[in-house]
Protein backbone atom coordinates (compact mmCIF):
# COMPACT_ATOMS: atom_id res chain seq x y z
CA UNK A 1 0.00 0.00 0.00
CA UNK A 2 1.56 3.30 -0.93
CA UNK A 3 1.32 5.91 1.51
CA UNK A 4 1.13 9.35 0.65
CA UNK A 5 2.84 11.61 3.17
CA UNK A 6 1.20 15.16 3.55
CA UNK A 7 3.87 17.93 4.82
CA UNK A 8 1.68 19.96 6.77
CA UNK A 9 3.13 23.64 5.49
CA UNK A 10 2.51 22.57 2.28
CA UNK A 11 -1.03 22.02 3.26
CA UNK A 12 -1.36 25.26 4.77
CA UNK A 13 0.33 26.96 2.08
CA UNK A 14 -2.48 25.03 -0.21
CA UNK A 15 -5.16 25.96 2.01
CA UNK A 16 -4.31 29.52 1.70
CA UNK A 17 -4.32 29.59 -2.09
CA UNK A 18 -7.49 27.98 -2.30
CA UNK A 19 -8.98 30.62 0.04
CA UNK A 20 -7.63 33.44 -1.59
CA UNK A 21 -9.19 31.66 -5.29
CA UNK A 22 -12.62 30.86 -3.15
CA UNK A 23 -13.11 34.26 -1.57
CA UNK A 24 -12.52 36.05 -5.27
CA UNK A 25 -14.47 33.61 -6.77
CA UNK A 26 -17.26 33.95 -4.39
CA UNK A 27 -17.71 37.67 -4.31
CA UNK A 28 -17.30 38.11 -7.99
CA UNK A 29 -19.81 35.54 -8.49
CA UNK A 30 -22.44 36.18 -5.93
CA UNK A 31 -22.16 39.77 -6.18
CA UNK A 32 -20.38 40.74 -9.44
CA UNK A 33 -18.00 42.59 -7.59
CA UNK A 34 -14.32 42.15 -7.47
CA UNK A 35 -12.20 41.17 -4.61
CA UNK A 36 -8.60 42.66 -4.92
CA UNK A 37 -6.44 40.19 -2.82
CA UNK A 38 -3.67 41.14 -0.56
CA UNK A 39 -0.92 39.36 0.81
CA UNK A 40 -1.24 36.49 3.48
CA UNK A 41 0.04 37.34 6.68
CA UNK A 42 0.01 35.98 10.59
CA UNK A 43 -3.06 37.76 12.63
CA UNK A 44 -2.27 40.66 14.36
CA UNK A 45 -4.14 42.95 16.91
CA UNK A 46 -5.53 45.91 14.75
CA UNK A 47 -5.10 48.24 17.66
CA UNK A 48 -7.62 50.58 16.93
CA UNK A 49 -11.49 50.66 18.15
CA UNK A 50 -13.75 49.30 15.54
CA UNK A 51 -16.91 48.03 14.85
CA UNK A 52 -16.98 44.79 13.16
CA UNK A 53 -19.24 42.14 11.63
CA UNK A 54 -17.46 38.35 11.10
CA UNK A 55 -19.15 35.39 10.02
CA UNK A 56 -17.30 32.02 11.67
CA UNK A 57 -17.39 28.97 10.82
CA UNK A 58 -15.37 25.10 11.87
CA UNK A 59 -15.00 21.62 10.17
CA UNK A 60 -13.68 18.76 11.46
CA UNK A 61 -11.77 15.58 10.27
CA UNK A 62 -8.37 14.56 9.69
CA UNK A 63 -7.43 18.28 9.88
CA UNK A 64 -9.87 20.77 11.78
CA UNK A 65 -10.17 24.46 11.75
CA UNK A 66 -11.77 27.90 11.58
CA UNK A 67 -12.67 30.41 9.13
CA UNK A 68 -13.47 33.67 9.98
CA UNK A 69 -14.94 36.46 7.23
CA UNK A 70 -14.55 40.02 9.31
CA UNK A 71 -15.63 43.15 7.39
CA UNK A 72 -17.45 46.45 8.66
CA UNK A 73 -21.32 46.72 9.67
CA UNK A 74 -21.17 48.88 6.27
CA UNK A 75 -20.24 45.90 3.81
CA UNK A 76 -22.18 43.96 5.63
CA UNK A 77 -25.03 46.11 4.67
CA UNK A 78 -24.04 46.71 1.24
CA UNK A 79 -24.10 42.80 1.04
CA UNK A 80 -27.15 41.72 1.82
CA UNK A 81 -28.56 44.88 -0.50
CA UNK A 82 -26.34 43.53 -3.14
CA UNK A 83 -26.98 39.76 -2.49
CA UNK A 84 -30.93 40.56 -2.22
CA UNK A 85 -31.84 43.51 -4.07
CA UNK A 86 -32.82 45.77 -0.81
CA UNK A 87 -31.75 49.13 0.19
CA UNK A 88 -31.25 48.89 3.74
CA UNK A 89 -29.34 51.13 5.40
CA UNK A 90 -28.53 49.88 9.26
CA UNK A 91 -27.38 46.90 10.04
CA UNK A 92 -30.10 44.29 10.03
CA UNK A 93 -31.02 40.59 9.50
CA UNK A 94 -30.63 40.28 5.88
CA UNK A 95 -27.15 41.92 6.36
CA UNK A 96 -26.02 39.48 9.12
CA UNK A 97 -27.49 36.73 7.43
CA UNK A 98 -25.63 37.70 4.29
CA UNK A 99 -22.24 37.67 6.05
CA UNK A 100 -22.74 34.39 7.33
CA UNK A 101 -23.89 32.87 3.84
CA UNK A 102 -21.18 34.09 1.81
CA UNK A 103 -18.54 32.72 4.77
CA UNK A 104 -20.15 29.37 4.37
CA UNK A 105 -19.77 29.55 0.42
CA UNK A 106 -16.14 31.27 0.82
CA UNK A 107 -15.08 28.39 3.10
CA UNK A 108 -17.29 25.58 1.87
CA UNK A 109 -15.68 25.77 -1.79
CA UNK A 110 -12.10 25.43 0.14
CA UNK A 111 -12.91 23.08 2.30
CA UNK A 112 -14.50 20.89 -0.68
CA UNK A 113 -11.11 21.25 -2.48
CA UNK A 114 -9.27 20.27 0.23
CA UNK A 115 -10.91 17.06 0.60
CA UNK A 116 -9.50 16.09 -2.55
CA UNK A 117 -6.24 15.53 -0.59
CA UNK A 118 -7.25 15.65 3.40
CA UNK A 119 -10.59 13.48 3.22
CA UNK A 120 -13.84 14.11 4.55
CA UNK A 121 -13.80 17.38 6.14
CA UNK A 122 -17.75 17.92 8.34
CA UNK A 123 -18.62 21.75 7.80
CA UNK A 124 -20.42 23.64 11.04
CA UNK A 125 -23.08 26.08 10.77
CA UNK A 126 -21.98 29.72 10.36
CA UNK A 127 -22.41 32.05 13.23
CA UNK A 128 -22.04 35.82 12.86
CA UNK A 129 -20.55 37.92 15.71
CA UNK A 130 -20.77 41.74 15.66
CA UNK A 131 -20.22 44.71 17.90
CA UNK A 132 -17.20 47.02 19.05
CA UNK A 133 -14.04 46.24 19.77
CA UNK A 134 -14.40 42.29 18.71
CA UNK A 135 -11.64 40.36 19.86
CA UNK A 136 -10.72 37.58 18.44
CA UNK A 137 -8.24 34.52 19.78
CA UNK A 138 -7.37 31.10 18.89
CA UNK A 139 -5.00 28.41 21.01
CA UNK A 140 -1.80 28.05 19.58
CA UNK A 141 -0.78 29.17 16.26
CA UNK A 142 -2.09 32.85 15.07
CA UNK A 143 -4.95 32.13 12.49
CA UNK A 144 -3.52 33.29 8.60
CA UNK A 145 -5.24 36.45 7.27
CA UNK A 146 -5.98 37.21 3.71
CA UNK A 147 -6.75 40.91 3.36
CA UNK A 148 -9.15 41.72 0.16
CA UNK A 149 -10.51 45.21 -0.95
CA UNK A 150 -13.79 45.28 -2.71
CA UNK A 151 -15.08 48.21 -4.03
CA UNK A 152 -13.46 50.36 -1.60
CA UNK A 153 -14.14 48.56 1.75
CA UNK A 154 -11.63 46.61 3.84
CA UNK A 155 -12.67 42.75 5.16
CA UNK A 156 -10.63 39.98 5.99
CA UNK A 157 -10.46 36.29 5.66
CA UNK A 158 -9.12 34.16 8.54
CA UNK A 159 -7.75 30.87 8.38
CA UNK A 160 -6.42 28.84 11.08
CA UNK A 161 -6.04 24.96 10.19
CA UNK A 162 -4.34 22.10 12.11
CA UNK A 163 -3.74 18.63 11.74
CA UNK A 164 -5.91 16.10 14.55
CA UNK A 165 -2.26 14.38 15.39
CA UNK A 166 -0.61 18.23 15.86
CA UNK A 167 -3.54 18.84 17.93
CA UNK A 168 -3.61 15.88 19.77
CA UNK A 169 0.61 15.80 20.60
CA UNK A 170 0.40 17.96 23.87
CA UNK A 171 -1.68 15.25 25.59
CA UNK A 172 -0.20 11.81 23.98
CA UNK A 173 1.37 11.35 27.54
CA UNK A 174 -2.77 11.62 29.12
CA UNK A 175 -3.96 9.31 26.55
CA UNK A 176 -1.26 6.74 26.86
CA UNK A 177 -1.68 6.58 30.09
CA UNK A 178 -5.21 6.00 30.48
CA UNK A 179 -4.83 3.45 27.68
CA UNK A 180 -2.77 0.71 29.74
CA UNK A 181 -4.86 1.45 32.66
CA UNK A 182 -2.08 3.57 34.82
CA UNK A 183 -5.21 5.87 36.09
CA UNK B 1 -49.45 24.42 -11.47
CA UNK B 2 -45.69 24.46 -11.07
CA UNK B 3 -45.31 24.57 -7.33
CA UNK B 4 -41.68 24.92 -6.03
CA UNK B 5 -40.03 24.09 -2.97
CA UNK B 6 -36.74 25.82 -1.60
CA UNK B 7 -35.22 23.88 1.22
CA UNK B 8 -31.97 25.33 2.60
CA UNK B 9 -31.54 26.76 6.27
CA UNK B 10 -30.40 30.06 5.03
CA UNK B 11 -32.69 32.43 4.73
CA UNK B 12 -30.44 34.51 2.24
CA UNK B 13 -29.96 31.43 -0.45
CA UNK B 14 -33.91 31.54 0.21
CA UNK B 15 -35.04 34.84 -0.36
CA UNK B 16 -31.96 35.06 -3.60
CA UNK B 17 -33.68 31.71 -4.94
CA UNK B 18 -37.43 33.28 -4.46
CA UNK B 19 -35.83 36.47 -6.84
CA UNK B 20 -34.30 34.25 -9.47
CA UNK B 21 -37.42 32.06 -9.81
CA UNK B 22 -39.39 35.29 -9.91
CA UNK B 23 -37.61 36.39 -13.18
CA UNK B 24 -38.11 32.91 -14.63
CA UNK B 25 -40.90 32.03 -17.24
CA UNK B 26 -41.64 29.03 -15.85
CA UNK B 27 -45.18 29.43 -14.92
CA UNK B 28 -44.08 29.10 -11.51
CA UNK B 29 -47.52 29.30 -9.50
CA UNK B 30 -45.99 29.21 -5.80
CA UNK B 31 -43.24 28.91 -4.21
CA UNK B 32 -42.72 27.54 -0.80
CA UNK B 33 -39.60 27.54 1.40
CA UNK B 34 -38.58 25.47 4.43
CA UNK B 35 -35.19 25.64 6.45
CA UNK B 36 -34.60 21.86 6.91
CA UNK B 37 -35.70 18.11 5.05
CA UNK B 38 -38.07 17.80 7.84
CA UNK B 39 -39.91 20.91 7.72
CA UNK B 40 -39.98 20.09 3.74
CA UNK B 41 -41.45 16.85 4.39
CA UNK B 42 -43.89 18.41 6.08
CA UNK B 43 -44.78 20.54 3.52
CA UNK B 44 -45.10 17.79 0.97
CA UNK B 45 -47.48 16.31 3.27
CA UNK B 46 -50.12 19.41 2.66
CA UNK B 47 -49.11 21.16 -0.19
CA UNK B 48 -48.65 19.53 -4.33
CA UNK B 49 -45.26 20.64 -4.90
CA UNK B 50 -44.15 20.01 -8.54
CA UNK B 51 -40.20 20.90 -8.34
CA UNK B 52 -37.50 21.02 -5.02
CA UNK B 53 -33.99 22.92 -4.53
CA UNK B 54 -32.51 21.47 -1.55
CA UNK B 55 -29.22 22.19 0.32
CA UNK B 56 -27.12 19.64 1.13
CA UNK B 57 -25.82 20.37 5.03
CA UNK B 58 -28.82 21.20 6.81
CA UNK B 59 -29.62 21.07 10.69
CA UNK B 60 -32.97 18.38 11.69
CA UNK B 61 -32.17 16.48 8.69
CA UNK B 62 -30.11 16.94 5.75
CA UNK B 63 -30.15 17.20 1.80
CA UNK B 64 -29.18 13.62 1.69
CA UNK B 65 -31.59 11.97 4.07
CA UNK B 66 -33.92 14.29 2.96
CA UNK B 67 -33.83 12.72 -0.64
CA UNK B 68 -33.27 9.17 0.56
CA UNK B 69 -36.94 9.70 2.53
CA UNK B 70 -38.51 11.37 -0.32
CA UNK B 71 -37.20 8.56 -3.26
CA UNK B 72 -39.38 6.01 -0.63
CA UNK B 73 -42.14 7.46 -0.75
CA UNK B 74 -44.95 6.58 -3.06
CA UNK B 75 -46.14 10.02 -3.93
CA UNK B 76 -42.91 12.17 -3.74
CA UNK B 77 -41.00 9.80 -5.74
CA UNK B 78 -41.62 11.16 -8.59
CA UNK B 79 -40.98 15.04 -7.83
CA UNK B 80 -37.69 16.59 -9.75
CA UNK B 81 -34.86 17.94 -6.97
CA UNK B 82 -31.80 19.67 -7.51
CA UNK B 83 -28.92 19.97 -5.29
CA UNK B 84 -27.76 23.39 -4.18
CA UNK B 85 -25.05 23.77 -2.05
CA UNK B 86 -21.32 23.77 -1.50
CA UNK B 87 -20.57 20.41 -0.98
CA UNK B 88 -19.55 20.02 -4.57
CA UNK B 89 -16.91 17.22 -3.85
CA UNK B 90 -17.49 13.96 -6.30
CA UNK B 91 -18.58 11.44 -3.70
CA UNK B 92 -21.66 14.16 -2.59
CA UNK B 93 -22.62 14.95 -6.21
CA UNK B 94 -22.56 11.07 -7.02
CA UNK B 95 -24.44 10.29 -3.47
CA UNK B 96 -26.95 12.60 -4.72
CA UNK B 97 -27.13 11.40 -7.97
CA UNK B 98 -27.55 8.18 -6.76
CA UNK B 99 -30.35 9.15 -4.27
CA UNK B 100 -32.46 10.25 -7.34
CA UNK B 101 -31.24 14.06 -7.77
CA UNK B 102 -31.89 15.34 -10.96
CA UNK B 103 -29.39 18.47 -11.25
CA UNK B 104 -26.68 20.00 -9.11
CA UNK B 105 -25.57 23.59 -8.68
CA UNK B 106 -22.76 24.37 -6.49
CA UNK B 107 -22.61 27.08 -4.23
CA UNK B 108 -21.58 30.11 -5.30
CA UNK B 109 -24.28 30.40 -8.31
CA UNK B 110 -25.23 33.00 -10.58
CA UNK B 111 -28.95 33.32 -11.54
CA UNK B 112 -28.36 32.03 -15.15
CA UNK B 113 -26.57 29.21 -13.85
CA UNK B 114 -29.96 28.67 -11.94
CA UNK B 115 -32.27 29.06 -14.10
CA UNK B 116 -30.70 26.75 -16.91
CA UNK B 117 -30.45 24.24 -14.74
CA UNK B 118 -34.08 24.52 -13.81
CA UNK B 119 -35.26 24.56 -17.70
CA UNK B 120 -33.19 21.56 -18.18
CA UNK B 121 -34.99 19.46 -15.17
CA UNK B 122 -37.85 21.05 -16.24
CA UNK B 123 -37.70 19.71 -19.83
CA UNK B 124 -36.73 15.93 -18.44
CA UNK B 125 -39.21 16.30 -16.29
CA UNK B 126 -42.21 16.96 -18.86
Amino acid sequence: MEVTVIDPNQVKEMAVDLLKRSAAHAFLTMTGMEAVVGEAHPDQPRGTSSRTVAGFIGWVGNWNGTGILECSPEFACKLGNVLLGTSGESLNEDALDAVAEMTNIIFGSMKTELEKDLGTMGLSTPTVVYGNDVGMRSTGEPFTVVPLTIEGFKMWVKLYLIRVEEKRNPLSHFWAGTTTGAL
Amino acid sequence: MLNVLLIDDSVVIRKMLKRILAECNFGITEILEAGDGSQALATLETTPVQLMLCDVNMPVMNGLEFLEKVRAHATFSTIPVVMVTTEGGQDSVLKAVELGAKGYIRKPFTPDEVKQKLADCLKLAA
